[in-house]
């Protein structure tokens, strides 16, 4: 064996084991993409919500190629079919009788319909109705509910992502993914703002009393649809539930701001607008940035403002 | 001398031939660049425009390489005359956000007009305050300049943009490959290769990313929609100013703070340009202060966010061995073009965040070792030891269990902000304390 000094052997060591790692890391990568049909994720603000659509859309492609066969593959290899604990694939058809749970596997054959979570609202139902008749305004099939994880007592928020899917049968259904303790994407404010602002201009008063019911599709996590004059006064308060209306143009925020004099300001020149604002965050401790959605509708021939108040995503080095 | 000061490719008044000259200032523009997002990201946080938000990535690139250059320059008033860089100062992002909530972006320029004017005032009685800054005092701001780097490397590096997401293997792929090229070739390349290691490890990471991230690819196609030429301001208004006493406090602390931190890279400049000093050189640092405090001030009044030295790019120059005044001569001037044109700035802020990430823990990992030698190389006693262990457990708090800070009052929060300035004032403060018996002898001896 020729002598090679020790320098040059642990230099070409070093070099071998960083090249293989950078393979192994590569190769984990290209393993991780994302396949099929891409749906459009630029709306999305985090990754992991991202991850879920895609997740979800692979899922349904497998389905409308393979129909039943896919859920083997997606007993075989869980771990490809989720996106970590409490992150797993279900399937219902349009009666909603579940087909495939990866999170409660005893629920298959079981009609899911009459379920409702703490606040009343039916998960199944909501799904078909998001799927069936809202699909310009919500592609993929937003849901949110409380949810029991399974292993766990309680109900936790959850956001679930929805696709139809038509097995090689002509059967009709549904896939869809969630998780726990979602990220707050403004996506899915937009979506329930513009959804209400839909049936209000459809259905004018008849609209107001699901909108405000927390088991409607209008309350998620601790914002619910508001809707207001243009000059501030209240017709669904975002935050009570009062015998007289309240102007909410005056409304400072923790900056002094008046946002909501500001998106009125906004909404007179464009449809739709955000404006931001600081308010307090869960625990009161400090001021945080908020999101306020809004656009007009028409309500029995007035034009009003139809809005929601989101958290905003905080950029991950301010920790 | 120090190990990263050692060999010096590019002395501090070399002038590098005319293709290194332009590789190596192209290396630091990239790491300048680094920070280039942060007045997008500042006016999105308030709900401002997108074309607010390119005037004033535009307007500030403008100011920091104007900056740079005067840095850099040697005139008898005004610059320290070495390689130390402009950037947008995140230092001065929360009171900045805190300006702009309260009254628009005409009250943050206001304000950092102010700031930028304390701190040209502060630096015209630095050279009076030399005893305030023992070599174990400079050391550890030195150091604590690099560790203040570490949120933003980080969480570039991983790829995540907003708190909670979560890790993507391809990020950690890109990141680590850059990472593993730009050390391998400071470590084991010849002189041009080590020279250009944060170059070469840009473009390895960016190769990695285009093969794995569709994203990488998409995001190519903004560089065509962009214009080449843009003159940054288009309405009067983008340069209107408003001031507000009830800001002045904030403000006025962070700029001390923030002269703490650029008198801490100004150190830590002259470490590495001026190896064979054997105590500070107050001229250069007073002049180089007064220069920062300058180019803040004519950030603001430009429609611009508040400018701070860089401390990735003196670990940079550190890195390579390239501390020529030239490199930041040409550099500055191209920060500077850059800011009119959006084809080219735009071609430049899609290096992968990984990437991004890479190239300042490379940087930071050069000015945390520099500081904590110089820390070293001296003797620890009892008065030493707790001046230094107070100020760094405080001031590593402030980023450890920062929800502690947060409960403090206003004005007292403003003094623990983040770890860099946290320590520095600690530190100073303690060092004097301990030593007051000492100084109290001295005093007495000198009497009788």
């Amino acid at each position: 064996m020729p002598d090679i000094p020790v320098r040059k052997r642990l230099r070409t060591l070093t070099t071998a084991l960083a090249a293989a790692a950078a393979v192994v890391a590569a190769v984990a990568a290209w393993r991780a993409r994302p396949q099929g049909t891409a749906p459009n994720l630029d709306v999305y603000d985090y990754r992991d919500t991202r991850k879920l659509v895609a997740l979800t859309a692979r899922a349904a492609a497998a389905i409308e190629a393979e129909g039943e066969d896919a859920f083997e593959r997606f007993r075989r290899r869980p771990e490809a079919w989720s996106l970590g604990e409490n992150s797993y694939l279900y399937v219902y058809d349009f009666d909603n009788v579940n087909l495939y749970h990866g999170g409660y596997p005893e629920f298959r054959g079981r009609n899911l319909t009459s379920m409702t979570d703490l606040l009343g609202k039916h998960p199944g139902p909501l799904i078909v109705d998001q799927i069936e008749n809202h699909h310009d305004l919500n592609p993929h099939g937003w849901v949110h509910y409380l949810w029991v994880p399974p292993g766990a007592l309680n109900g936790v928020w959850k956001a679930s992502c929805n696709f139809p899917v038509t097995f090689p049968d002509g059967r009709r259904g549904y896939v869809g993914c969630g998780f726990d303790y979602p990220h707050q994407e403004r996506e899915f404010y937009r979506i329930v703002v513009d959804e209400a602002a839909e049936l209000i201009s459809r259905e004018g008063n008849a609209a107001l009393d699901l909108i405000k019911s927390p088991a409607g599709p209008f309350v998620i996590h601790d914002s619910r649809v508001f809707v207001i004059l243009g000059d501030g006064t209240t017709i669904i308060d975002p935050g009570l539930d009062l015998k007289e209306s309240r102007n909410l143009l005056s409304y400072r925020d923790e900056s002094g701001n008046r946002p909501l004099a500001m998106l009125a300001g906004r909404l007179e020149e464009e449809d739709r607008a955000w404006v931001v604002m600081r308010s307090r965050d869960s625990r009161g401790e400090r001021a945080e940035k908020k999101g306020i959605y809004g656009r007009k509708a028409v309500l029995n021939g007035r034009e009003v403002i139809v809005g929601a108040i989101c958290p905003l995503p905080r950029p991950a080095w301010m920790g | 001398m120090s190990e990263p000061t050692r060999g010096l490719v590019y002395k501090l008044d070399d002038r590098p031939p005319l293709k290194p000259l332009l590789l190596l200032s192209l290396q630091q523009m990239l790491l300048m660049f680094v920070a280039a997002t942060l007045p997008a990201m500042l006016v999105r946080e308030v709900g401002g425009s997108l074309e607010e938000a390119s005037s004033m990535v535009a307007l500030t690139m403008i100011a920091a390489g104007v900056g740079t250059v005067i840095q850099a320059s040697r005139s008898r008033w005004i610059g320290s005359g070495y390689l130390c860089p402009n950037v947008c100062g995140p230092s001065y992002l929360a009171v900045s956000l805190q300006a702009a909530w309260l009254g628009g972006l005409p009250l943050m320029r206001g304000m950092i007009i102010f700031a930028g004017g304390v701190e040209m005032l502060l630096a015209r009685m630095v050279k009076r305050l030399r005893f305030l800054f023992p070599p174990i005092v400079t050391g550890l701001t030195v150091a604590m300049v690099g560790v203040s780097v570490i949120p933003v490397s980080i969480t570039n590096f991983f790829g995540v943009r907003f708190a909670g997401d979560s890790f993507g293997w391809g990020d950690l792929a890109v990141g680590g490959c850059a990472l593993a090229v730009m050390t391998a070739f400071s470590i084991w390349g010849k002189k041009s290769w080590r020279m250009y290691c944060l170059l070469i490890g840009v473009g390895a990471g960016w190769a990695l990313a285009l093969f794995l991230e569709p994203e990488a690819w998409t995001n190519l196609a903004r560089i065509g929609r962009e214009p080449w030429f843009r003159f940054p301001v288009s309405d009067l208004s983008q340069v209107s100013l408003k001031f507000s006493p009830q800001l002045l406090i904030p403000f006025l602390i962070i700029s001390i703070t923030g002269s703490l931190k650029s008198f801490g890279n100004l150190i830590a400049a002259q470490k590495i340009s001026q190896p064979e000093l054997q105590e500070l050189d107050m001229g250069p640092l007073s002049r180089g202060l007064l220069a920062d405090g300058f180019t803040t001030a004519m950030a603001g009044a430009m429609g611009g966010m508040a400018v701070d030295t860089s401390s990735s790019n003196i670990g940079l120059a550190a890195a390579t061995g390239a501390v020529s005044r030239r490199i930041a001569f040409c550099s500055g001037a191209l920060f500077a073009a850059l800011g009119f044109s959006p084809k080219l700035s735009t071609a430049i802020s899609l290096i992968p965040s990984p990437v991004v990430g890479a190239s300042m823990i490379f940087a930071a990992s050069f000015m945390i070792c520099t500081g904590l030698q110089e820390m070293l190389e001296q003797n620890f006693d009892q008065r030493k030891i707790f001046a230094v262990g107070i100020a760094l457990i405080f001031g590593l708090g402030t980023g450890l269990v920062p929800d502690i800070f947060n409960r403090m009052p206003t004005w007292l929060k403003n003094f623990f902000a983040q770890p860099l300035s946290t320590t520095t004032i600690l530190v100073v403060i303690l060092y004097q304390v301990f030593h007051l018996d000492l100084l109290a002898d001295a005093w007495r001896n000198r009497k009788r």
